[in-house]
């Protein structure tokens, strides 16, 4: 039987469709997927940077949560809850690609694919928006470059504008962990943009 | 030097800094110039990483995901999912069947000792036991010579 959703939870319109979703309601489940999973996909993308990766990631992370749907709890909000399985499900994945890579004995190169969803500016021109492309890919190498714990938080941050208690909620860190992981990798991206000449760092001296 | 950190500067880019700290920010920017300029290192740094677009999201990824998700628990459909009732029904049929099959062999083994029957295979060899049966049991006459 499910528990009683708490307070906070029970504001949450999420918790009561993915409780008709159990209970067999095709159109509840599919009204769940549909509200989340433009966000989903963009997590799944930016952590994994894969494009056909991360819809299969994507996919897997809502089914994760319709085959246990009746055993979480209601508790804050779903959308929570469903950023730490994609999160945690993305995780697993690179550290299975890296297991890979090291018996393939791949580069890292060879795994780098443009991203579907990158950032377009519909009223740049041309060159504009070819130089905007360039930029996000040097960009995107760098982030992918990142260690996990610093890459999560920082995808969640700047491409979600989740706060920061709400990325310590789905990492299950405190709040100081977030933000000295975050300011770890940006010192890591400006060092990295600097490297590859990506022009899109500050030039300022660090303390 | 101010009080304010790397980590402070970067929650005010991300715009996660609370009003009043804010404000204190603002005003030790205005006094301090090296604050002012290190502040706008760390907020082009974060600017530099654009946030992403709208997304596309694949055509009738809703409509995919859930067919899958229904699929997959028509699938599972197993005894667990069965009433109460089928699952004992099934679980007793179950225990009386073992139940009955030892009881039987138990019988057979006690009637076969009582009847003084012991088994008829000596031989280590399956296959040479086979072979002195079918000589025993067919018991060929020998050819006249």
């Amino acid at each position: 039987m499910r528990r009683p959703p708490e307070p906070a939870a029970a504001e949450d319109p999420d918790w009561p469709l993915l409780s008709r979703a159990v209970d067999g309601d095709e159109r509840a489940f599919a009204g769940l997927v549909e509200r989340h999973q433009e966000r989903i996909l963009r997590t799944c993308e930016r952590l994994l940077g894969r494009a056909a990766e991360a819809e299969e990631a994507a996919q897997e992370v809502f089914l994760k949560l319709f085959r246990r749907g009746a055993t979480f709890r209601p508790q804050g909000q779903l959308s929570t809850l469903l950023y730490r399985i994609a999160v945690n499900h993305c995780l697993n994945l690179l550290r299975r690609r890296k297991v890979l890579r090291f018996l393939r004995l791949e580069g890292e190169g060879e795994e780098t694919e443009a991203p579907r969803l990158d950032p377009h500016d519909g009223r740049a021109g041309p060159h504009e928006s070819l130089e905007a492309r360039q930029r996000w890919r040097e960009v995107r190498r760098a982030i992918d470059r990142l260690p996990e714990n610093q890459r999560s938080v920082l995808v969640l941050a700047r491409f979600e504008g989740l706060s920061y208690r709400e990325i310590a909620e789905v990492l299950g860190i405190t709040l100081g962990a977030v933000e000295s992981r975050l300011v770890r990798a940006m010192r890591n991206l400006e060092v990295a943009q600097e490297k590859g000449g990506a022009g899109v760092s500050g030039k300022g001296t660090r303390r | 030097m101010s009080d304010f950190r790397e980590e402070d500067l970067l929650e005010a880019a991300a715009g996660q800094l609370d009003a009043p700290r804010l404000r204190q920010l603002d005003a030790a920017c205005a006094r301090d110039p090296h604050l002012a300029a290190e502040r706008a290192r760390v907020e082009r740094l974060w600017r530099s990483l654009e946030p992403a677009s709208p997304s596309r999201v694949p055509f009738g990824f809703a409509t995919r995901v859930t067919a899958r998700a229904f699929a997959e628990r028509s699938e599972a459909f197993s005894l667990r999912m069965m009433p109460g009732w089928v699952r004992l029904g099934a679980a007793s049929a179950l225990i009386a069947g073992v139940a009955l099959g030892v009881g039987a062999g138990w019988l057979r083994g006690a009637a076969g000792s009582a009847a003084g029957l012991e088994p008829t295979w000596t031989s280590d060899s399956w296959a040479e036991s086979y072979l002195d049966e079918l000589e025993q049991d067919l018991s060929l006459p020998e050819a006249e010579s």
